[in-house]
Protein backbone atom coordinates (compact mmCIF):
# COMPACT_ATOMS: atom_id res chain seq x y z
CA UNK A 1 0.00 0.00 0.00
CA UNK A 2 1.42 3.29 -0.86
CA UNK A 3 4.45 1.14 -1.75
CA UNK A 4 5.06 3.64 -4.81
CA UNK A 5 4.68 6.64 -3.80
CA UNK A 6 7.15 5.74 -0.96
CA UNK A 7 9.81 3.96 -3.50
CA UNK A 8 9.69 7.33 -5.63
CA UNK A 9 10.66 9.50 -2.23
CA UNK A 10 13.25 6.80 -1.51
CA UNK A 11 15.25 8.34 -4.64
CA UNK A 12 15.18 11.68 -3.33
CA UNK A 13 18.45 13.50 -2.89
CA UNK A 14 17.79 16.27 -0.57
CA UNK A 15 14.31 15.94 0.26
CA UNK A 16 14.22 16.95 4.26
CA UNK A 17 10.64 17.80 4.54
CA UNK A 18 7.53 16.25 3.79
CA UNK A 19 3.86 16.98 4.39
CA UNK A 20 1.59 14.77 2.73
CA UNK A 21 -2.00 16.12 2.83
CA UNK A 22 -4.05 13.29 2.42
CA UNK A 23 -3.19 8.93 1.29
CA UNK A 24 -6.33 7.63 -0.50
CA UNK A 25 -6.31 3.22 -0.53
CA UNK A 26 -6.82 1.61 -3.26
CA UNK A 27 -10.29 0.81 -2.44
CA UNK A 28 -10.96 4.53 -1.42
CA UNK A 29 -10.20 4.88 1.89
CA UNK A 30 -9.29 8.23 3.46
CA UNK A 31 -6.23 6.68 5.88
CA UNK A 32 -5.58 8.09 9.32
CA UNK A 33 -3.02 9.55 11.06
CA UNK A 34 -1.67 5.79 12.67
CA UNK A 35 -2.34 4.36 10.07
CA UNK A 36 -0.36 6.22 8.13
CA UNK A 37 2.35 6.29 10.52
CA UNK A 38 3.01 3.06 10.54
CA UNK A 39 2.87 2.35 7.20
CA UNK A 40 5.56 5.09 6.40
CA UNK A 41 7.74 3.46 9.15
CA UNK A 42 7.49 0.16 8.28
CA UNK A 43 8.04 0.86 4.41
CA UNK A 44 11.70 3.16 5.55
CA UNK A 45 11.78 1.78 8.94
CA UNK A 46 13.99 -1.55 8.63
CA UNK A 47 15.93 -0.49 5.18
CA UNK A 48 18.76 1.74 4.52
CA UNK A 49 17.01 4.86 3.06
CA UNK A 50 18.82 8.18 2.53
CA UNK A 51 15.77 9.68 2.41
CA UNK A 52 14.68 8.38 5.80
CA UNK A 53 17.97 9.29 7.76
CA UNK A 54 17.36 13.10 6.22
CA UNK A 55 13.96 13.59 6.95
CA UNK A 56 13.34 15.59 10.04
CA UNK A 57 9.55 16.89 9.67
CA UNK A 58 6.72 14.90 8.30
CA UNK A 59 3.32 15.50 8.75
CA UNK A 60 -0.20 13.79 8.00
CA UNK A 61 -3.56 15.73 7.75
CA UNK A 62 -3.07 17.34 10.49
CA UNK A 63 -0.69 15.97 12.54
CA UNK A 64 3.12 16.86 12.57
CA UNK A 65 5.78 15.00 13.50
CA UNK A 66 9.77 15.71 13.70
CA UNK A 67 11.74 12.96 13.33
CA UNK A 68 14.47 12.70 15.55
CA UNK A 69 17.32 10.02 16.04
CA UNK A 70 16.93 7.07 18.66
CA UNK A 71 20.62 7.12 19.29
CA UNK A 72 20.67 8.80 22.76
CA UNK A 73 24.03 11.25 23.63
CA UNK A 74 25.38 11.04 27.03
CA UNK A 75 22.87 13.62 29.16
CA UNK A 76 20.02 11.04 27.88
CA UNK A 77 21.82 7.82 28.83
CA UNK A 78 22.48 9.27 31.93
CA UNK A 79 18.81 10.04 32.66
CA UNK A 80 17.72 6.69 31.53
CA UNK A 81 19.87 4.90 33.67
CA UNK A 82 18.70 7.60 36.51
CA UNK A 83 15.31 6.28 35.65
CA UNK A 84 15.59 2.83 35.30
CA UNK A 85 17.06 2.54 39.11
CA UNK A 86 14.03 3.54 40.90
CA UNK A 87 10.57 2.31 40.39
CA UNK A 88 7.88 3.96 38.01
CA UNK A 89 5.28 6.66 39.48
CA UNK A 90 2.05 4.90 40.57
CA UNK A 91 -0.64 6.56 38.67
CA UNK A 92 -1.86 8.57 42.15
CA UNK A 93 2.13 9.39 42.53
CA UNK A 94 1.49 11.11 38.15
CA UNK A 95 -1.49 12.71 39.14
CA UNK A 96 -0.31 14.44 42.50
CA UNK A 97 2.45 15.51 40.39
CA UNK A 98 0.12 16.90 37.81
CA UNK A 99 -1.79 18.82 40.27
CA UNK A 100 0.78 20.18 41.93
CA UNK A 101 2.34 21.69 38.67
CA UNK A 102 -0.64 23.97 39.02
CA UNK A 103 -1.05 24.34 34.94
CA UNK A 104 -3.54 21.73 33.33
CA UNK A 105 -1.26 22.14 29.96
CA UNK A 106 1.83 20.41 31.77
CA UNK A 107 -0.30 18.28 33.07
CA UNK A 108 -2.00 16.83 30.10
CA UNK A 109 1.81 16.36 28.74
CA UNK A 110 3.01 14.50 32.30
CA UNK A 111 -0.06 12.36 31.56
CA UNK A 112 0.93 11.36 28.15
CA UNK A 113 4.52 10.80 28.11
CA UNK A 114 5.84 7.47 27.15
CA UNK A 115 4.24 4.38 26.45
CA UNK A 116 0.46 3.57 27.64
CA UNK A 117 0.29 3.37 31.35
CA UNK A 118 -0.75 -0.13 31.21
CA UNK A 119 2.75 -1.41 30.23
CA UNK A 120 4.95 0.72 31.73
CA UNK A 121 5.75 -1.60 34.49
CA UNK A 122 6.39 -4.35 31.90
CA UNK A 123 8.63 -1.81 29.67
CA UNK A 124 11.13 -1.28 32.17
CA UNK A 125 11.22 -5.35 32.91
CA UNK A 126 11.51 -5.80 29.10
CA UNK A 127 14.07 -3.49 28.75
CA UNK A 128 16.66 -4.99 31.39
CA UNK A 129 15.83 -8.41 30.39
CA UNK A 130 15.61 -7.94 26.42
CA UNK A 131 14.20 -11.33 26.10
CA UNK A 132 11.19 -11.15 23.93
CA UNK A 133 12.03 -8.60 20.41
CA UNK A 134 8.26 -9.66 18.98
CA UNK A 135 6.51 -8.04 22.24
CA UNK A 136 8.84 -5.30 22.63
CA UNK A 137 8.02 -4.51 18.20
CA UNK A 138 4.52 -5.07 19.10
CA UNK A 139 4.66 -2.38 21.70
CA UNK A 140 6.41 -0.12 19.61
CA UNK A 141 3.76 -0.36 17.18
CA UNK A 142 1.18 0.18 19.63
CA UNK A 143 3.44 2.72 21.26
CA UNK A 144 3.71 4.34 17.68
CA UNK A 145 -0.37 4.68 17.53
CA UNK A 146 -0.31 7.27 20.72
CA UNK A 147 0.18 11.09 20.46
CA UNK A 148 3.21 11.29 22.31
CA UNK A 149 6.48 9.49 22.27
CA UNK A 150 9.04 10.70 24.36
CA UNK A 151 12.79 10.81 25.78
CA UNK A 152 14.62 7.57 25.85
CA UNK A 153 12.47 5.31 25.19
CA UNK A 154 12.42 5.61 21.91
CA UNK A 155 15.28 3.71 21.54
CA UNK A 156 13.50 0.48 22.29
CA UNK A 157 12.12 0.67 19.07
CA UNK A 158 14.82 -0.81 16.94
CA UNK A 159 14.34 2.05 14.23
CA UNK A 160 17.38 4.54 13.39
CA UNK A 161 14.69 7.17 13.49
CA UNK A 162 11.54 7.90 15.51
CA UNK A 163 8.49 10.20 15.22
CA UNK A 164 7.76 12.83 18.22
CA UNK A 165 4.54 14.99 17.72
CA UNK A 166 4.91 18.30 17.47
CA UNK A 167 2.75 21.47 16.95
CA UNK A 168 2.17 23.48 14.43
CA UNK A 169 2.37 26.89 15.81
CA UNK A 170 6.18 25.96 16.92
CA UNK A 171 6.87 27.22 12.90
CA UNK A 172 4.82 29.65 12.10
CA UNK A 173 7.53 31.24 10.65
CA UNK A 174 8.01 29.25 8.31
CA UNK A 175 6.19 29.73 5.13
CA UNK A 176 5.74 25.80 3.76
CA UNK A 177 4.66 24.61 7.10
CA UNK A 178 2.15 27.16 7.61
CA UNK A 179 0.63 26.63 4.54
CA UNK A 180 -0.01 23.17 4.99
CA UNK A 181 -1.57 24.06 8.51
CA UNK A 182 -3.70 26.51 6.68
CA UNK A 183 -4.33 23.89 4.08
CA UNK A 184 -5.38 21.13 6.24
CA UNK A 185 -7.42 22.87 8.88
CA UNK A 186 -9.29 25.48 6.50
CA UNK A 187 -10.19 22.85 4.22
CA UNK A 188 -13.99 22.00 4.10
CA UNK A 189 -14.41 18.61 5.81
CA UNK A 190 -15.54 15.20 3.84
CA UNK A 191 -19.53 15.82 3.67
CA UNK A 192 -21.61 13.29 5.88
CA UNK A 193 -25.04 13.59 4.46
CA UNK A 194 -27.82 12.63 7.25
CA UNK A 195 -29.88 9.67 6.02
CA UNK A 196 -29.94 9.87 2.80
CA UNK A 197 -32.80 7.85 0.14
CA UNK A 198 -29.66 7.74 -2.96
CA UNK A 199 -27.34 4.59 -1.94
CA UNK A 200 -24.55 5.66 -4.12
CA UNK A 201 -24.29 8.27 -1.63
CA UNK A 202 -22.52 5.76 0.59
CA UNK A 203 -19.89 5.45 -1.72
CA UNK A 204 -17.70 8.10 -1.37
CA UNK A 205 -18.93 9.70 2.40
CA UNK A 206 -18.33 6.10 4.27
CA UNK A 207 -14.44 6.68 3.82
CA UNK A 208 -14.21 5.84 7.31
CA UNK A 209 -10.81 5.06 9.39
CA UNK A 210 -9.89 4.65 13.37
CA UNK A 211 -9.53 8.68 13.51
CA UNK A 212 -11.54 9.87 10.58
CA UNK A 213 -12.86 12.22 13.19
CA UNK A 214 -11.01 15.76 11.80
CA UNK A 215 -10.68 16.70 15.28
CA UNK A 216 -8.61 19.12 14.47
CA UNK A 217 -5.38 19.73 16.93
CA UNK A 218 -6.34 23.26 18.64
CA UNK A 219 -3.23 25.49 18.75
CA UNK B 1 -0.96 53.52 20.13
CA UNK B 2 0.92 54.52 16.89
CA UNK B 3 1.62 57.84 18.75
CA UNK B 4 3.44 56.10 21.19
CA UNK B 5 5.90 55.14 18.64
CA UNK B 6 8.98 56.83 18.12
CA UNK B 7 10.11 59.02 14.74
CA UNK B 8 10.49 56.73 12.16
CA UNK B 9 10.68 53.42 14.50
CA UNK B 10 7.74 51.45 12.34
CA UNK B 11 9.26 49.51 9.85
CA UNK B 12 6.49 46.97 9.90
CA UNK B 13 2.46 47.17 9.91
CA UNK B 14 0.16 44.29 9.71
CA UNK B 15 -3.54 44.88 10.93
CA UNK B 16 -6.35 42.09 10.41
CA UNK B 17 -9.79 43.92 10.80
CA UNK B 18 -12.71 42.27 12.49
CA UNK B 19 -14.97 39.82 11.06
CA UNK B 20 -18.22 41.53 10.39
CA UNK B 21 -21.16 39.33 11.31
CA UNK B 22 -22.26 39.13 7.04
CA UNK B 23 -19.41 36.57 6.71
CA UNK B 24 -21.26 34.20 9.41
CA UNK B 25 -24.72 35.07 7.35
CA UNK B 26 -23.30 33.86 4.68
CA UNK B 27 -22.12 29.82 5.75
CA UNK B 28 -25.48 30.42 7.77
CA UNK B 29 -27.97 31.37 5.49
CA UNK B 30 -30.71 30.37 7.58
CA UNK B 31 -29.66 32.83 10.59
CA UNK B 32 -31.94 35.72 11.19
CA UNK B 33 -29.84 38.33 12.10
CA UNK B 34 -29.19 41.83 10.84
CA UNK B 35 -25.70 42.51 9.39
CA UNK B 36 -23.99 44.64 11.40
CA UNK B 37 -20.70 45.99 10.45
CA UNK B 38 -17.88 45.97 13.33
CA UNK B 39 -17.43 49.68 14.97
CA UNK B 40 -15.05 51.50 12.72
CA UNK B 41 -13.24 53.10 15.99
CA UNK B 42 -11.74 50.24 16.32
CA UNK B 43 -9.83 50.81 12.89
CA UNK B 44 -6.48 51.84 13.17
CA UNK B 45 -6.35 55.90 12.31
CA UNK B 46 -3.84 55.62 9.40
CA UNK B 47 -3.35 59.64 9.24
CA UNK B 48 -1.14 59.58 12.77
CA UNK B 49 0.92 57.01 11.42
CA UNK B 50 4.41 58.26 11.10
CA UNK B 51 5.18 56.27 7.91
CA UNK B 52 8.93 57.22 7.02
CA UNK B 53 10.52 53.98 7.14
CA UNK B 54 7.50 51.82 6.58
CA UNK B 55 8.20 49.04 3.87
CA UNK B 56 6.00 46.60 4.41
CA UNK B 57 2.65 46.83 4.69
CA UNK B 58 0.11 44.03 5.61
CA UNK B 59 -3.90 44.61 5.14
CA UNK B 60 -5.86 41.75 6.17
CA UNK B 61 -10.11 41.38 5.79
CA UNK B 62 -11.13 45.14 4.66
CA UNK B 63 -14.65 44.82 4.52
CA UNK B 64 -16.37 48.53 4.75
CA UNK B 65 -15.74 51.51 2.78
CA UNK B 66 -14.27 53.42 4.92
CA UNK B 67 -11.23 51.19 5.93
CA UNK B 68 -10.93 50.51 1.94
CA UNK B 69 -10.23 54.23 1.35
CA UNK B 70 -8.45 54.04 3.66
CA UNK B 71 -5.50 51.73 3.03
CA UNK B 72 -5.80 52.53 -0.54
CA UNK B 73 -4.81 56.14 0.70
CA UNK B 74 -2.12 54.76 2.47
CA UNK B 75 -1.14 52.57 0.05
CA UNK B 76 -0.53 55.29 -2.63
CA UNK B 77 1.06 57.70 0.07
CA UNK B 78 3.84 55.03 0.24
CA UNK B 79 3.71 54.33 -3.18
CA UNK B 80 7.43 54.68 -3.25
CA UNK B 81 9.01 53.45 -0.28
CA UNK B 82 6.87 49.85 0.08
CA UNK B 83 9.07 46.33 -0.63
CA UNK B 84 6.04 44.53 0.99
CA UNK B 85 2.29 44.83 0.02
CA UNK B 86 0.06 42.28 1.47
CA UNK B 87 -3.80 42.86 0.44
CA UNK B 88 -7.46 40.96 1.30
CA UNK B 89 -10.88 41.92 0.90
CA UNK B 90 -13.89 40.18 3.26
CA UNK B 91 -15.61 38.05 0.71
CA UNK B 92 -19.16 39.31 1.46
CA UNK B 93 -17.69 43.04 0.96
CA UNK B 94 -19.01 44.91 -2.16
CA UNK B 95 -16.99 48.04 -3.24
CA UNK B 96 -18.84 51.50 -3.97
CA UNK B 97 -18.28 54.93 -3.78
CA UNK B 98 -20.09 57.08 -1.42
CA UNK B 99 -21.37 60.68 -2.75
CA UNK B 100 -23.62 63.28 -2.74
CA UNK B 101 -22.75 64.55 -5.85
CA UNK B 102 -25.59 64.18 -8.73
CA UNK B 103 -23.83 65.60 -11.70
CA UNK B 104 -23.67 63.65 -14.53
CA UNK B 105 -19.93 63.66 -15.52
CA UNK B 106 -19.52 62.58 -11.60
CA UNK B 107 -22.05 59.73 -12.02
CA UNK B 108 -20.32 58.62 -15.33
CA UNK B 109 -16.88 57.84 -12.99
CA UNK B 110 -19.10 56.02 -10.81
CA UNK B 111 -20.81 54.02 -13.14
CA UNK B 112 -16.95 53.13 -14.45
CA UNK B 113 -15.76 52.95 -11.22
CA UNK B 114 -18.19 50.25 -10.09
CA UNK B 115 -18.13 48.51 -13.26
CA UNK B 116 -14.21 47.78 -12.72
CA UNK B 117 -15.53 46.84 -8.95
CA UNK B 118 -17.40 43.96 -10.52
CA UNK B 119 -14.26 42.48 -12.14
CA UNK B 120 -12.26 43.06 -9.83
CA UNK B 121 -12.49 43.80 -6.05
CA UNK B 122 -9.08 44.99 -5.70
CA UNK B 123 -9.91 47.78 -7.63
CA UNK B 124 -10.34 50.83 -5.05
CA UNK B 125 -6.93 50.40 -4.06
CA UNK B 126 -5.59 50.56 -7.47
CA UNK B 127 -8.04 53.39 -8.32
CA UNK B 128 -5.34 55.56 -7.11
CA UNK B 129 -2.80 55.08 -9.55
CA UNK B 130 -5.08 54.48 -12.32
CA UNK B 131 -6.59 58.04 -11.78
CA UNK B 132 -2.73 59.88 -11.40
CA UNK B 133 -1.40 61.19 -14.56
CA UNK B 134 2.10 59.95 -14.66
CA UNK B 135 2.28 56.06 -14.38
CA UNK B 136 4.36 55.37 -11.04
CA UNK B 137 3.67 51.95 -10.66
CA UNK B 138 5.17 50.14 -7.55
CA UNK B 139 8.19 48.56 -7.23
CA UNK B 140 7.83 46.02 -4.74
CA UNK B 141 9.21 42.87 -3.75
CA UNK B 142 6.58 41.28 -2.34
CA UNK B 143 3.03 41.10 -3.43
CA UNK B 144 0.27 39.11 -1.41
CA UNK B 145 -3.84 39.69 -3.41
CA UNK B 146 -6.21 37.80 -1.51
CA UNK B 147 -9.77 38.02 -3.02
CA UNK B 148 -8.89 38.11 -6.86
CA UNK B 149 -11.92 38.00 -9.22
CA UNK B 150 -11.01 36.32 -12.76
CA UNK B 151 -12.18 39.03 -14.48
CA UNK B 152 -9.78 41.72 -13.20
CA UNK B 153 -7.91 44.22 -15.85
CA UNK B 154 -4.65 43.61 -16.19
CA UNK B 155 -3.95 47.23 -17.57
CA UNK B 156 -4.78 48.73 -14.64
CA UNK B 157 -2.81 46.09 -12.62
CA UNK B 158 0.16 48.13 -14.53
CA UNK B 159 -0.43 50.98 -13.62
CA UNK B 160 0.15 50.35 -9.65
CA UNK B 161 2.42 47.80 -10.04
CA UNK B 162 6.12 46.89 -11.73
CA UNK B 163 5.74 43.03 -12.21
CA UNK B 164 9.50 42.85 -13.25
CA UNK B 165 10.57 43.50 -9.60
CA UNK B 166 8.42 40.88 -7.81
CA UNK B 167 10.66 38.29 -6.38
CA UNK B 168 7.18 36.60 -4.26
CA UNK B 169 3.66 37.32 -6.02
CA UNK B 170 0.97 35.45 -4.04
CA UNK B 171 -3.00 35.47 -5.71
CA UNK B 172 -4.95 33.65 -4.24
CA UNK B 173 -8.73 32.99 -3.05
CA UNK B 174 -9.60 33.21 -7.20
CA UNK B 175 -13.11 33.22 -8.29
CA UNK B 176 -14.92 34.13 -10.49
CA UNK B 177 -17.64 37.06 -11.00
CA UNK B 178 -19.77 35.83 -13.02
CA UNK B 179 -19.67 32.47 -15.10
CA UNK B 180 -17.32 32.43 -18.06
CA UNK B 181 -16.27 35.84 -17.96
CA UNK B 182 -12.29 35.14 -16.58
CA UNK B 183 -9.97 37.47 -18.50
CA UNK B 184 -6.50 35.16 -18.76
CA UNK B 185 -4.83 38.16 -20.76
CA UNK B 186 -2.60 38.87 -17.48
CA UNK B 187 -0.99 35.58 -17.51
CA UNK B 188 -0.54 36.00 -20.98
CA UNK B 189 1.16 39.31 -20.52
CA UNK B 190 3.44 37.86 -18.20
CA UNK B 191 4.35 35.71 -20.85
CA UNK B 192 4.80 37.76 -23.40
CA UNK B 193 7.26 40.12 -20.82
CA UNK B 194 9.05 37.19 -19.81
CA UNK B 195 7.95 38.05 -16.10
CA UNK B 196 9.85 35.89 -13.63
CA UNK B 197 9.00 35.07 -9.62
CA UNK B 198 11.29 33.33 -7.37
CA UNK B 199 8.51 32.75 -5.08
CA UNK B 200 4.70 31.85 -6.83
CA UNK B 201 1.38 31.30 -4.73
CA UNK B 202 -1.85 30.98 -6.18
CA UNK B 203 -5.18 28.56 -7.07
CA UNK B 204 -5.63 30.17 -10.13
CA UNK B 205 -6.62 26.93 -12.79
CA UNK B 206 -6.20 28.78 -16.50
CA UNK B 207 -4.38 27.03 -19.14
CA UNK B 208 -2.75 30.52 -19.85
CA UNK B 209 -1.15 30.34 -15.95
CA UNK B 210 0.28 26.89 -16.28
CA UNK B 211 1.41 27.86 -19.98
CA UNK B 212 3.19 30.98 -18.31
CA UNK B 213 4.65 28.36 -15.75
CA UNK B 214 5.81 26.31 -18.21
CA UNK B 215 7.79 29.73 -20.40
CA UNK B 216 9.52 31.03 -17.49
CA UNK B 217 12.55 29.52 -15.43
CA UNK B 218 14.20 29.85 -12.01
CA UNK B 219 11.22 29.88 -9.45
CA UNK B 220 12.47 28.58 -5.68
CA UNK B 221 9.14 27.67 -4.24
CA UNK B 222 5.75 26.98 -5.79
CA UNK B 223 2.56 26.32 -4.45
CA UNK B 224 -0.13 25.72 -6.14
CA UNK B 225 -3.87 24.74 -5.28
CA UNK B 226 -5.94 24.22 -8.17
CA UNK B 227 -8.05 21.58 -7.41
CA UNK B 228 -9.09 20.56 -10.57
CA UNK B 229 -5.58 19.78 -12.66
CA UNK B 230 -2.71 17.53 -12.67
CA UNK B 231 0.56 18.77 -12.39
CA UNK B 232 2.21 18.06 -15.59
CA UNK B 233 5.90 17.35 -15.82
CA UNK B 234 6.18 19.84 -18.37
CA UNK B 235 4.88 22.31 -16.36
CA UNK B 236 8.11 22.53 -13.95
CA UNK B 237 10.36 21.73 -16.61
CA UNK B 238 12.10 24.90 -16.36
CA UNK B 239 12.43 24.97 -12.68
CA UNK B 240 13.79 21.46 -12.10
CA UNK B 241 17.01 22.67 -11.43
CA UNK B 242 16.16 25.64 -8.60
CA UNK B 243 13.29 24.49 -6.88
CA UNK B 244 13.48 24.09 -3.53
CA UNK B 245 9.85 24.25 -2.31
CA UNK B 246 6.77 22.75 -3.52
CA UNK B 247 3.17 22.63 -2.40
CA UNK B 248 0.74 20.98 -4.81
CA UNK B 249 -1.78 19.37 -1.92
CA UNK B 250 -4.97 17.94 -4.15
CA UNK B 251 -5.90 15.25 -6.23
CA UNK B 252 -7.70 15.98 -9.98
CA UNK B 253 -10.70 15.10 -10.97
CA UNK B 254 -9.30 13.40 -13.80
CA UNK B 255 -5.44 12.66 -13.08
CA UNK B 256 -2.94 12.01 -16.35
CA UNK B 257 -0.69 10.56 -13.98
CA UNK B 258 -0.38 8.31 -10.82
CA UNK B 259 0.39 10.10 -7.64
CA UNK B 260 3.98 7.93 -7.89
CA UNK B 261 4.95 9.03 -11.61
CA UNK B 262 4.70 12.77 -10.65
CA UNK B 263 6.76 11.95 -7.40
CA UNK B 264 9.37 10.27 -9.47
CA UNK B 265 8.95 12.81 -11.90
CA UNK B 266 9.20 15.64 -9.01
CA UNK B 267 11.91 13.85 -6.92
CA UNK B 268 14.08 12.59 -9.83
CA UNK B 269 14.45 15.80 -11.88
CA UNK B 270 15.10 18.35 -8.61
CA UNK B 271 18.48 17.99 -7.52
CA UNK B 272 17.74 21.16 -4.82
CA UNK B 273 14.05 19.88 -3.46
CA UNK B 274 14.06 20.08 0.20
CA UNK B 275 10.48 20.68 1.06
CA UNK B 276 7.42 18.93 -0.47
CA UNK B 277 3.67 19.26 0.50
CA UNK B 278 1.71 16.40 -1.51
CA UNK B 279 -1.27 14.07 -1.54
CA UNK B 280 -0.65 10.16 -2.15
CA UNK B 281 -3.26 8.36 -3.91
CA UNK B 282 -2.55 4.70 -4.45
CA UNK B 283 -1.87 3.41 -8.37
CA UNK B 284 -5.10 2.47 -9.82
CA UNK B 285 -7.52 4.44 -7.70
CA UNK B 286 -9.92 6.58 -8.89
CA UNK B 287 -11.51 8.10 -5.73
CA UNK B 288 -10.01 11.14 -6.71
CA UNK B 289 -12.98 11.25 -9.61
CA UNK B 290 -15.17 11.55 -6.59
CA UNK B 291 -14.21 12.58 -3.68
CA UNK B 292 -14.79 16.44 -3.23
CA UNK B 293 -17.20 17.77 -6.19
CA UNK B 294 -20.03 15.04 -5.40
CA UNK B 295 -20.54 16.05 -1.72
CA UNK B 296 -20.63 19.85 -2.82
CA UNK B 297 -23.19 19.17 -5.71
CA UNK B 298 -25.12 16.97 -2.99
CA UNK B 299 -25.35 19.85 -0.82
CA UNK B 300 -26.26 22.44 -3.27
CA UNK B 301 -29.13 19.89 -4.75
CA UNK B 302 -30.59 19.86 -1.70
CA UNK B 303 -31.04 23.51 -1.75
CA UNK B 304 -33.46 23.32 -5.12
CA UNK B 305 -31.86 26.31 -6.20
CA UNK B 306 -29.93 26.48 -10.14
CA UNK B 307 -28.14 29.10 -9.72
CA UNK B 308 -26.30 27.56 -6.74
CA UNK B 309 -25.84 24.78 -8.86
CA UNK B 310 -23.99 26.38 -11.76
CA UNK B 311 -22.29 28.41 -9.59
CA UNK B 312 -21.11 25.34 -7.47
CA UNK B 313 -20.36 23.96 -10.61
CA UNK B 314 -18.09 26.75 -12.23
CA UNK B 315 -15.79 27.34 -9.28
CA UNK B 316 -15.32 23.28 -9.05
CA UNK B 317 -15.40 23.03 -12.97
CA UNK B 318 -16.98 20.32 -13.12
CA UNK B 319 -17.45 18.34 -16.43
CA UNK B 320 -20.78 18.10 -18.07
CA UNK B 321 -20.82 13.92 -18.07
CA UNK B 322 -20.33 14.21 -14.16
CA UNK B 323 -22.85 16.77 -13.64
CA UNK B 324 -25.46 14.81 -15.72
CA UNK B 325 -24.76 11.70 -14.12
CA UNK B 326 -25.30 13.44 -10.65
CA UNK B 327 -28.35 15.04 -11.85
CA UNK B 328 -30.12 11.73 -12.75
CA UNK B 329 -29.44 10.03 -9.46
CA UNK B 330 -31.99 13.07 -8.02
CA UNK B 331 -34.66 13.03 -11.15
Amino acid sequence: MQENSFRALDDSPCLKRLYVTSAITADDRHLGHNSFLQLFFDYFGSRKSPFFNRLELLSYDTALWQIVSTELNDAEREDMELELEHEPLSDGELEGLSSSSGHSHESTQAGNIGPPKEDHTEVTDDYEDDTDDLQLANDFRQWLTQPECYTWERVRSGFSRMPLKTLWVHYRNDELVWTVYEFVIGREPVFRPEQSATPSIHDWTDASDEDQSYAFQRL
Amino acid sequence: MFSALSRHQLRSLTYRHPVSDALYLEQFRDAIRPIRDYPSEYDPDTRIIDTGNLTSLSLYNLGTTKTANDAAELTFRLRKQLKTLRLSVASEWQPKIETLQSSPEFMEAVMIYDRECTRDKLYPFIYPFVLADKPEPMRLQELELYGVFDAFDKNNWLCAFDLHTIQKLTLMHYFDCDIGTGDSSFWSHLQSQAVSFKTFKTDCGFNEMFSFLQSSSGLEALFLYDYNRSLRPITLSGHFHSLRKLFYPEWSIRPSHTTGSILEMVVTNCPLLEELGTYLVEQDSYVSCQMHPRPLVHQVLRTRETVWLLTACRKIRLEHSMILHVLSAYT
